[in-house]
């Protein structure tokens, strides 16, 4: 038998055997799609943050024989600050925190720089956030928006002769960490 | 080289289990603006002193001092040596001179002291306020040496008066030393004895009166 011959017969075969295993599946069917379901993630950061002015001063710290009583405004590069002086601020800090189950801590910490006898005898703080003592609080949904944070900086009364005419710079350092819902 | 592959291995997992992915969560950070803080200073002057005299007393019967005599008449005239010492305009704060120390710096006259050193009274006054005397004991041998506590605030920019004042009795107390006749050469202090005063200011709260 000839080549050409036995093609034509292995493809007539083939063919015969996929019409037949196609017959061999039809039934009923029916399919349908569902609703669709919208799956959007919260948000959790901070915003631009304004924290250098609006401070103010007084002197009222520990061991000044006659504290003020009322503060004034602290301009930076032009106000200077002797022993007994505080500096306070608070920041309005902007929030992003959305979610169901979104729950962060705000951690803010603060350094001076540079290091010299002014920055090594005063004391940086933060007093509370969110209206919690200390530098740490836990935030939800319910705080998107602002969260206020407290600074204070206090040149001791008993800083000595080393801390006159220097200057220091402090910043603050804010983090937002999410947590989980049920901590 | 299995045993190397065994290694590769477990380095590997050790990396896989303490990578930071394990902890992803939200997270943000900021950093605030940076607040420049510049602490001021207290910077005191001294000028002086202004010598002048004071009248101590009513000359006796037969003792006259003519208009104009300098230095110390004993039981007559004192001497004062007037300091201005001045809390700078530039200082950040008032300041009070908490305390005067009456020093000498050296003796000039070696036998002039000798002689009145036993009788000699000074008196540091601020403000024209009242007068505090140095105690006897301060006043040696050799020389002045003590420090008065004082109060006297000043605000920057302004100065207070003090005056250090020399004073000797009418007459010695042993009776034996004729004062006045000791001072006919020379009746002031400086000519006697080097008194170099040392002022201390403090800083004083803002608040301070």
């Amino acid at each position: 038998m000839r080549s050409v011959t036995k093609a034509v017969i292995a493809g007539a075969a083939g063919i015969a055997l996929l019409a037949g295993g196609a017959g061999s599946l039809a039934f009923w069917t029916d399919t349908k799609a569902g609703s669709p379901v919208v799956i959007s993630s919260g948000d959790l950061s901070l915003g631009t943050i304004t924290d250098a002015s609006g401070w103010t001063i007084q002197q009222s710290a520990a061991g000044v024989p006659t504290p003020q009583t009322a503060s004034v405004p602290y301009v930076p590069g032009t106000t200077l600050v002797v022993p007994g002086d505080v500096l306070t601020k608070t920041v309005a800090v902007p929030v992003s925190i959305s979610g169901a189950d979104n729950k962060a801590t705000l951690t803010v910490t603060n350094a001076t720089a540079p290091s010299n006898a002014l920055a090594t005898q005063l004391t940086s703080a933060v007093t509370s956030v969110n209206g919690v003592a200390g530098g740490t609080a836990t935030l939800t949904a319910a705080n998107n928006g602002t969260v206020n944070v407290v600074f204070t900086v206090t040149i001791p009364w008993t800083a000595d002769n080393t801390t006159k005419s220097l200057s220091t710079t402090f910043t603050a350092n804010y983090t937002l960490t999410q947590v989980s819902a049920a901590s | 080289m299995a045993a190397a592959a065994a290694g590769a291995a477990a380095v590997l997992g050790v990396l896989l289990i303490s990578a930071p992915g394990t902890s992803a969560r939200f997270t943000s950070t900021a950093s605030g603006q940076p607040l420049v803080i510049t602490s001021g200073t207290i910077s005191a002057s001294v000028t002086g002193p202004i010598t002048g005299t004071v009248s101590a007393g009513t000359a006796s019967n037969g003792v006259v001092v003519a208009s104009g005599t300098i230095g110390m008449v004993p039981g007559v005239q004192d001497e004062t040596l007037t300091y201005t010492v001045a809390n700078s305009s530039a200082s950040a704060s008032p300041a009070n001179i908490s305390s005067v120390r009456v020093v000498s710096s050296g003796i000039t006259s070696a036998a002039a002291w000798t002689d009145i050193q036993p009788y000699l009274g000074v008196t540091v006054a601020i403000n024209g306020g009242t007068a505090t005397a140095l105690p006897a004991s301060a006043i040696t041998a050799i020389g002045i040496d003590a420090t008065i506590a004082t109060s006297a605030n000043i605000q920057p920019g302004s100065s207070a008066s003090v005056v250090v004042r020399f004073d000797l009795p009418a007459t010695a107390s042993s009776g034996t030393v004729d004062l006045a006749r000791i001072l006919q050469g020379d009746r002031s202090i400086a000519s006697i004895i080097a008194v170099a005063p040392v002022f201390a200011l403090t800083q004083t709260s803002q608040a301070a009166p």
